[in-house]
């Protein structure tokens, strides 16, 4: 049947001159031989809930979100997943961008993600937020410390560790 | 006689000769001919199929790259009002169901809104489609719970697209594979356009008498007898001319693509491939985008009815436009459902029921609403750092951007509203306005906009349009002295100056009322914006540390280094603005604005994340002084006029020469917002900032909701008088609560019972005066 079709198709194209092909109007790579895939993610992708976490009662229902995002980072960082870890404190920091514990805690994962730069940024952004405030200070301190054991500095490291492990600070 | 019959049948022997000659001559002619013709149609054949088989196999759209808007959070505490998210719901695409059985859908019950939540890849994972219960109250979101009741502490809206970077030619779509394409879409397509889809091999004898009988009957085309994928080879490979030559060419490629491909390719590619539309240089593409462009949901979530528009479309986009023709579109959808139920792909009472549908197009597009070509400007100055054009415009990018629209569409409410009152007002016309909204904590920016116009895509002021920013560099001058140790309390002489100028000129400014003040506290200079104590104060400090600030906290060279510079004479852009100020409502902490996040490629791989980049320019403590001084501004100063002035707020008014440009610079704890109002002919107004850009920042940040600034550490706070510096109670004089460095003792206000504690080393022209 597809042969009678050609020979019809070759009467009706002896009629003809060259074929006008027109350029394609769209970008089409001639070495390209493979479909245009869709916008999907693949199945490689991790899929997940939002924050797959079971909470502990919240201390108060404004903070679950920035709760739930900090045990979710905790979860990644303890699971090596720095990225993810880094991802979630700062999705919680456009939550609750004044909160010095989360910059203290972006600050640490940022150390551990090699992010030496931003980490000190972070830290020094989380001790001028903690202003007078005692859990912030002793964080936004904590991570300082990291920062000085990074740098070599063990002794300062251990200093101010022990200042805010016996909760003076 | 012999010579006779020789003689005789030596003529009939030529003619026979002759003959045959003249036959073997005709045949050899047409034999040439026809192995000419061979040739020529095997050449030809060989062509065709060589060059369709090769661009069809290697067909790859251009996927220009889609930009979503900032996805809303929702949680426990969040603010937002019901109608607000039953507002993001259908901006993202969502339809009201009595009952959500699908995502895409979802449903109020009182004070309880079910929404099925679509799968989506955000930047950093993909969520799974979820059907959630949110509670609300007056003060926002008070619950969310999964299907199984559990709650959910934190659960993001997927964003809406906000845009997309279409080639220079103009084609925009969303491509789909076949197995997301619904079979009432490829069952409707060839029972309307193509009955005999599923049987011809490129053109159809029977569909063009058929075609030809229906338009005999009916006295006009009413019919064409194109197949589909004659259709698909005219819109991928030849122009609109109607000429038999093309026509022919258009029947013998269709048959070459039948020849080579599986007729569900030629479908797939046809679905993805035809015109659907026109906005602007935008070309609709393809039934995916189609379904965003008309319905502004994904194909699959469409109704029959939804689906019947489409098709009907196709006929003629422009003639069938459902915008410009709601009618005529509607009547063919009904005629395109009617044959959907003669072909039995729906039963009479889904044919009755969709048929009382009205067209449900979503108008957004069209009146420039949901793009928004300010914020791309900024999108496509970030991306081409990094992005060629045609990547850009072919890669199936997904660039996640920091808009947020429903901010965004109050803003250009407002700018439209305000200019228009204060046009009707004041007497004036032509005002225009630019307005940049960015998260000071991490320097997104949440919107901005580039004109009195939404959705123009010209001149965009925020980005664009250099203007001297008058008083708003006063802030810098305070800050300078701030970081040289002086006291917010200091008494700076508010008298008139000559500052001596190169070649022997000099400038002598004025104040804005013409008068002078006299002493006056740095507190006061700057809140009731004082040109001639502010000129004196930068004088003593000196120029260079002021310059150097502004480098600091913009991240560029000031291009005037004049001493007019104090007073504003530089001209810069409001998102430049938008920078200087964020730094100082960061805390001295400079982040770069930015308006996109992170870009994946088309398979969901991120390609680029955006950090939060933040560098210490200044020390937080001396900014936090300068946005105490910048909230007494608001409160007893310039800005006091504002509805939010007690509310927590700091900000700053500016005013450039001959009332040209009215500004306003303000931020609470989390948000910066600038106005520019002004005219493109650049002619006077007689606005301040006060009086004019100050008018829009306040009904911008009552949308916005204020979250005052609060100040951790208040240990060193003393309240002052605010016209002399003087120690002071709230109870007997004009106070505001200010920094005081420990080392510092202040005098007091006589008679407010306070002792007295004055520091030998301290003089206090002012006090001193008395």
């Amino acid at each position: 049947m597809k042969i009678v079709w050609l020979l019809l198709m070759m009467v009706l194209a002896g009629c003809s001159s060259a074929p006008p092909i027109t350029a394609p109007v769209e970008d089409r790579p001639a070495s390209e031989t493979a479909p245009t895939e869709p916008i999907q993610p693949p199945a490689s992708v991790r899929r997940d809930t939002e924050v797959p976490i079971a909470l502990p009662p919240p201390k108060a229902p404004s903070n679950n979100a920035t709760e739930a995002l900090m045990i979710a980072s905790t979860n990644a960082a303890a699971a090596g997943d720095t990225r993810s870890a880094i991802n979630h404190l700062q999705r919680a920091i456009r939550l609750d961008g004044r909160n010095a514990e989360l910059w203290a805690r972006l600050s640490t994962a940022c150390l551990r993600d090699g992010q030496i730069d931003s980490a000190r940024q972070y830290a020094s952004r989380a001790l001028a937020l903690a202003g007078n405030r005692g859990d912030w200070k002793r964080s936004a301190w904590l991570a300082i410390a990291e920062l000085e054991q990074f740098d070599g500095n063990q002794a300062e490291a251990d200093r101010i560790r022990q200042l805010y492990a016996s909760g003076r600070g | 006689m012999a010579e006779y019959r020789r003689s005789g049948r030596k003529p009939r022997t030529t003619a026979q000769t002759r003959l045959r000659r003249w036959i073997l001559r005709i045949f050899w002619l047409f034999l040439g001919i026809a192995m000419l013709a061979a040739t020529v149609v095997l050449g030809y054949l060989w062509y065709l199929d060589r060059t369709l088989t090769e661009v069809f196999n290697g067909r790859r759209w251009s996927l220009p790259a889609q930009v979503y808007a900032a996805p809303t959070e929702l949680y426990i505490g969040n603010q937002l009002q019901q109608r607000e998210f039953l507002a993001e719901l259908e901006r993202s695409g969502y339809a009201q169901q009595g009952s959500p059985r699908h995502p895409g859908q979802y449903t109020v019950e009182d004070d309880t809104v079910t929404a099925y939540l679509r799968a989506f890849q955000f930047d950093d994972h993909l969520r799974d489609a979820q059907r959630i219960q949110i509670r609300f109250r007056t003060h926002g979101i008070i619950d969310i719970k999964d299907d199984q009741g559990a709650p959910i502490p934190l659960i993001r809206l997927d964003p809406p697209i906000i845009g997309s970077f279409f080639p220079s030619h103009g084609e925009d779509r969303v491509v789909l594979d076949p197995e997301e394409v619904p079979p009432l879409l490829t069952a409707g397509l060839k029972a309307v356009e193509d009955k005999d889809f599923d049987r011809h091999v490129g053109f159809s004898i029977s569909g063009i008498l058929r075609a030809a009988l229906v338009n005999i009957r009916a006295g006009t085309v009413a019919q064409g007898g194109s197949t589909l994928t004659q259709q698909l080879v005219k819109s991928y490979f030849l122009d609109n001319s109607r000429t038999i030559k093309r026509k022919l060419h258009e029947l013998a490629m269709s048959v070459v693509l039948e020849l080579r491909f599986s007729k569900e390719d030629l479908l797939n590619a046809y679905i993805n491939e035809i015109f659907l539309g026109q906005s602007g240089n935008r070309a609709i593409h393809g039934f995916g985008l189609g379904a965003q462009f008309y319905f502004n949901r994904p194909l699959g979530e469409l109704q029959p009815h939804e689906i019947a528009t489409l098709i009907a479309i196709i006929r003629g986009p422009s003639y069938y436009d459902p915008f410009r023709h709601p009618n005529r579109a509607l009547d063919r959808r009904n005629r395109v459902l009617t044959t959907f139920h003669q072909e039995g792909l729906i039963d009479s009472r889904v044919l009755a029921q969709q048929q009382k549908q009205a067209l449900g197009i979503t108008g957004r597009q069209r009146q420039g609403g949901r793009y928004y070509p300010a914020f791309m400007d900024v999108v496509r100055t970030t991306l081409n750092r990094n992005y060629s054009r045609d990547d850009l415009a072919s890669q199936g990018l997904r660039v996640f951007s920091t808009l947020q629209p429903r901010l965004q569409e109050s803003l250009q409410k407002h700018i439209a509203e305000r200019l228009t009152a204060l046009e009707k007002a004041r007497k004036l016309d032509k005002l225009e306005a630019a307005v940049v909204i960015l998260d000071a904590q991490t320097g997104e920016l949440m919107a901005l906009a580039g004109g009195r116009e939404a959705g123009f895509e010209g001149f965009n002021r925020a980005t664009s349009s250099r203007r001297p920013i008058g008083s708003l560099m006063k802030p810098l001058v305070v800050l300078a002295a701030i970081e040289q140790s002086r006291s917010l309390t200091e008494i700076v002489d508010d008298a008139p100056i000559t500052v001596p100028l190169s070649r022997n000129k000099s400038w002598t400014p004025r104040n804005y009322d013409g008068r002078v003040h006299g002493p006056v506290p740095i507190v006061r200079l700057l809140g009731d914006s004082l040109n001639l104590a502010t000129v004196r104060l930068s004088q003593d400090i000196g120029l260079p540390p002021i310059l150097n600030l502004f480098l600091r906290l913009t991240d560029h060279k000031a291009t005037n280094s004049n001493p007019s510079f104090v007073l504003g004479a530089e001209p810069m852009s409001p998102l430049e603005v938008a920078q200087m100020y964020g730094t100082i409502a960061n805390g001295g902490f400079r982040m770069p604005v930015k308006a996109v996040t992170a870009v994946l490629n088309a398979e969901g791989k991120a390609l680029y994340q955006q950090p939060f980049e933040m560098q210490t320019v200044v020390d937080p403590k001396d900014a936090e002084a300068l946005t105490y001084v910048l909230e007494s501004g608001m409160q007893l100063g310039t800005g006091r006029g504002s509805r939010h002035a007690r509310a927590g707020v700091a900000g700053k008014t500016g005013t450039s020469n001959d009332y040209r440009d009215s500004w306003f610079a303000g931020f609470d704890a989390r948000k910066v917002g600038i106005v520019w109002i002004g005219r493109d002919d650049n002619q006077a107004m007689g606005l301040t900032g006060s009086t004019g850009a100050l008018a829009i920042w306040d009904p911008i940040f009552s949308d916005l909701g204020i979250e005052p600034i609060t100040h951790e550490d208040t240990s060193t706070l003393r309240d002052v008088e605010y016209a002399t510096g003087l120690l002071a109670l709230p109870t007997c004089a004009v106070t505001v609560r200010l920094p005081v460095t420990t080392t510092e003792t202040l005098p007091s206000k006589p008679g407010c019972g306070i002792p007295a504690e004055t520091d030998q080393r301290w003089r206090w022209p002012f006090w001193d005066n008395q």
